[in-house]
């Protein structure tokens, strides 16, 4: 039995030796240029001007620029917040997709579209999320009046120079009774308004849940707080009252989406929402 | 004493103390280094001035002036650092004050080195104290930070050293023993936050051997004798540190709570892990795992995971394998686990931000440094016992550490196994292709050679460290000393640095594909940097 040990570890020493030493090698040569015009004459039949398409070379750039030269526009990496893409094309050199895209599902095998290339076709699943508030939050223009919402926060972001309840946080808050991860978004002072803007998002329904904490709910303050949204669809009022528990409302969104948060009395407007495109 | 300084744990200090002062001017910059170097030439400034004139010194005008920066960590290190650059630049003038700070790093770097040598050989015999040591030194993200002015190495060397010294003393029960255990871990408490969680794994393992000392009798359970030590350590520990860090004294409860408040609402940093950008919620248990099983040369984790192996065995009983035959040898090897898992499971299963590769756990790596000279000493075993058998199998061992050591010199912090597939292979399973806003040595060479006279220079998608960086790599004369780190998209030179933990990386390579690239910096065929030009 120990012999046998024995020489199961030899084994794997040698197996380790030359897997460090293989890792010295050479890198492959880079493909012909032929190959990448080959595969991306298939891409450009297939894909549409709205799928994304991401270059999967394990970190290398090896045939982006021949694929740009043939109207294509290959990333890099996924942009962020990835609710945006909904078709995905993968292609590279590598046979597999890379890491980190469970939230896609292929639509069919994986296919060498030339030699030591191969192309994935992925689908998000229908009816997924798109786009989540939660996710773009960082990437949002956010004011009060003429102060810049641009202060680090652990769950978002803050107002500097305002007070601690000014800032837009990932948090959870109770309504109704029960608990829910929103936005809180406290309406500024004498009726300013707190205006977010999370620039362009993905065409599709809204859906946006709001409402105020139930600590607020019980509070002398009978002033609803009024949320305004803007995209290319046109301006839509919401109002928060009192006890109405966490209201869910859908509407059409496109182009850029623009929310502004205002409560002609602000003390204690506990406000929280929730918002994300199917 | 003399037979003290015979020690070859010394040789090895100083072998490696060298070695590592030798290769700093190698070493790019952190965006730690603009913090730590700053506040140890400040601290050690006013250590002189205390010699000089004590009474004006100890002003709190003067405590708040050369203590407040970095305040929201122990001095120790940066003392080391600020005594490096004092004696290496401002004494000496043999080297730019950047590298000679970063001697006070080497130092720690060189002490646990020493440090891994002492305890291996002390349980396995010369040929795999050398290995283990040499292992070390030879995981290329460990060199490093043992050459960068942070506070990583530092704690792993004085985690070691509490370590070292627990195992030595807590069974001698005399006030010498207890004293230089408290000594020892006053110092690591006094070096970084995590020190303490090696004062834990000294009482999990207390507990654990005391096991036996639990009776159930008439009375309920009998619980064992309470060592002096677990009292004395803490409290004598704390009273340490608040001798060694000045910034406390006037007001010694309420900075100390503003300390702990600090790391107890740590701001969260990014990680790029399994292809997804983690910040809050913090990344899951098993990054510091995977990372670890990543980042290692793969012959040096093959010889881990065999020392492991060993070290499980004998911790249950079913080996007998020291050089030192006694009732100790399991006992040794429970302390070790227990370290170990403390070391890392405090990181990976506690509610803090995981980021920074693996710089967060450093002291779990001299155990594994230990651990690997057990599995070496395993494998000996399949050997014939022929005097070629230590070196051969050490070189073995050792080749992929080597090896990575090389492909990664400069970019040390991109460098992962041949397991994982090298750094490329990490890159498609979904690791960060690099950290720490390093501005690479090699960035600011090709910069200085590339860049018109007094042109601009913009960094994506993190400007603002290199601004930081920068200034040293002009003192060094990495980087011209006329190029401006400024400009936006407007510079002359916009360089992109693929780091996939911040979000607009994509949108930042697509708004700049239009430029023309002038260079693209590739480690194992994967892009770290890419230099576009103007329109």
């Amino acid at each position: 039995m120990t012999r046998l040990l024995d020489y199961a570890l030899l084994l794997g020493l040698a197996v380790a030796v030359l897997l460090s030493a293989a890792g010295f090698m050479p890198q492959a040569p880079d493909l012909p240029d032929s190959a990448w015009l080959k595969a991306g004459r298939t891409l450009a039949k297939r894909a549409s001007r709205q799928d994304t398409i991401l270059l999967n070379n394990g970190g290398s750039t090896e045939g982006l620029a021949l694929l740009r030269d043939q109207e294509l526009k290959p990333l890099l990496a996924l942009p962020e917040p990835r609710g945006r893409v909904q078709k995905l094309w993968v292609l590279g050199r590598r046979a597999k997709p890379p890491a980190g895209l469970d939230a896609f599902h292929p639509t069919g095998p994986a296919e060498a579209v030339a030699p030591g290339l191969t192309l994935w076709s992925l689908q998000r699943p229908g009816g997924s999320t798109l786009w989540r508030a939660s996710e773009a939050l960082e990437m949002a223009a956010i004011t009060v009046g003429k102060t810049r919402c641009s202060g680090h926060h652990p769950a978002g972001r803050s107002c500097p120079g305002l007070p601690d309840w000014m800032r837009v946080t990932r948090e959870q808050v109770t309504i109704s009774g029960r608990s829910h991860h929103c936005l809180w978004a406290h309406p500024p002072a004498q009726g300013t308004p707190l205006v977010i803007d999370f620039g362009p998002v993905p065409e599709g329904e809204l859906l946006l849940r709001h409402g105020l904490s139930d600590a607020a709910s019980r509070s002398g303050n009978t002033s609803p707080v009024e949320l305004r949204i803007f995209s290319a669809h046109g301006e839509r009022l919401l109002r928060a009252h009192n006890q109405a528990g966490f209201q869910a409302e859908r509407l059409a969104v496109k182009g850029r989406l623009k929310l502004k948060i205002r409560a002609q009395k602000d003390g204690m407007r506990h406000y929280c929402f929730s918002a994300e495109i199917r | 004493m003399s037979a003290r300084l015979r020690n070859p744990a010394l040789l090895v200090f100083f072998l490696v103390f060298v070695a590592a002062a030798l290769t700093l001017p190698e070493v790019g910059v952190t965006d730690d280094d603009d913090f730590y170097l700053p506040a140890g030439h400040s601290y050690f400034r006013w250590s002189r001035r205390v010699v000089s004139e004590p009474s004006a010194a100890l002003r709190q005008d003067q405590l708040d002036a050369h203590w407040s920066p970095n305040r929201e960590h122990p001095p120790l290190a940066k003392w080391f650092i600020g005594l490096g650059r004092y004696l290496g630049h401002e004494l000496s003038g043999w080297m730019p004050a950047l590298d000679a700070g970063r001697l006070g790093t080497c130092f720690f770097f060189a002490l646990v080195v020493a440090l891994i040598f002492a305890l291996a050989r002390e349980r396995l015999g010369l040929g795999p104290a050398i290995f283990a040591a040499a292992a070390f030194v030879l995981i290329p993200r460990l060199a490093f930070h043992g050459r960068v002015a942070t506070l990583d190495m530092p704690v792993a060397a004085m985690s070691t050293l509490f370590f070292f010294a627990f195992w030595r003393l807590h069974r001698t029960r005399s006030a010498k023993a207890i004293l230089l255990m408290t000594l020892a871990f006053g110092l690591a408490l006094s070096t970084k936050l995590n020190a303490p969680f090696t004062l834990l794994a000294c009482g999990g393992f207390w507990l654990l051997e005391s096991l036996p000392e639990f009776r159930r009798n008439r009375e309920g359970i009998q619980l064992p004798d309470l060592p002096l030590w677990l009292l004395i350590i803490p409290v004598g520990g704390l009273l340490i540190q608040v001798a060694l860090w000045p910034w406390l004294w006037p007001d010694v409860i309420g900075r100390f709570s503003e300390y702990v408040r600090f790391h107890t609402g740590h701001y969260p940093i990014y990680l790029f892990y399994e292809g997804q950008i983690w910040e809050r919620p913090f990344a899951p248990w098993h990054a510091p795992f995977a990372h670890t099983w990543a980042v290692l040369p793969t012959s040096l984790l093959f010889a881990a995971l065999v020392g492991f192996a060993v070290l499980l065995r004998q911790a249950f009983g079913f080996e007998r394998f020291d050089e030192r035959p006694g009732p100790d040898e399991g006992m040794f090897a429970r302390y070790l686990l227990i370290h170990g898992f403390i070391a890392i499971g405090t990181v990976a299963f506690s509610p803090v931000p995981k980021y920074g590769g693996i710089k967060l756990f450093l002291p779990f790596f001299p155990l594994l440094a230990i651990a690997m000279g057990f599995g070496m000493k395993r494998l000996l075993e399949c050997l014939p016992k022929k005097p070629w058998a230590v070196p051969v199998l050490a070189g073995l061992l050792l080749s992929g550490g080597a090896i990575d050591s090389w492909k990664f010199r400069g970019q040390a912090l991109s460098s992962f196994g041949a397991h994982v597939g090298g750094l490329s292979g990490a890159v498609q399973r979904g690791y960060e292709r690099q950290y720490y806003d390093v501005f690479d040595r090699h960035m600011a060479r090709w910069l200085s050679e590339n860049t018109p006279k007094s042109g601009r220079v913009y960094f994506e998608p993190n400007h603002k460290e290199y601004v930081r960086s920068g200034p040293y790599l002009k003192r060094t004369g990495d980087l011209r000393s006329d190029i401006r780190l400024r400009g936006g998209h407007r510079a002359d030179i916009v360089v992109l640095t693929h780091e996939r933990r911040w979000r607009t990386f994509a949108d930042l390579a697509e708004k700049l594909k239009h430029r023309p690239v002038l260079y693209e910096h590739r480690v194992d065929g994967v892009v770290l940097w890419t230099a576009f030009g103007r329109d």
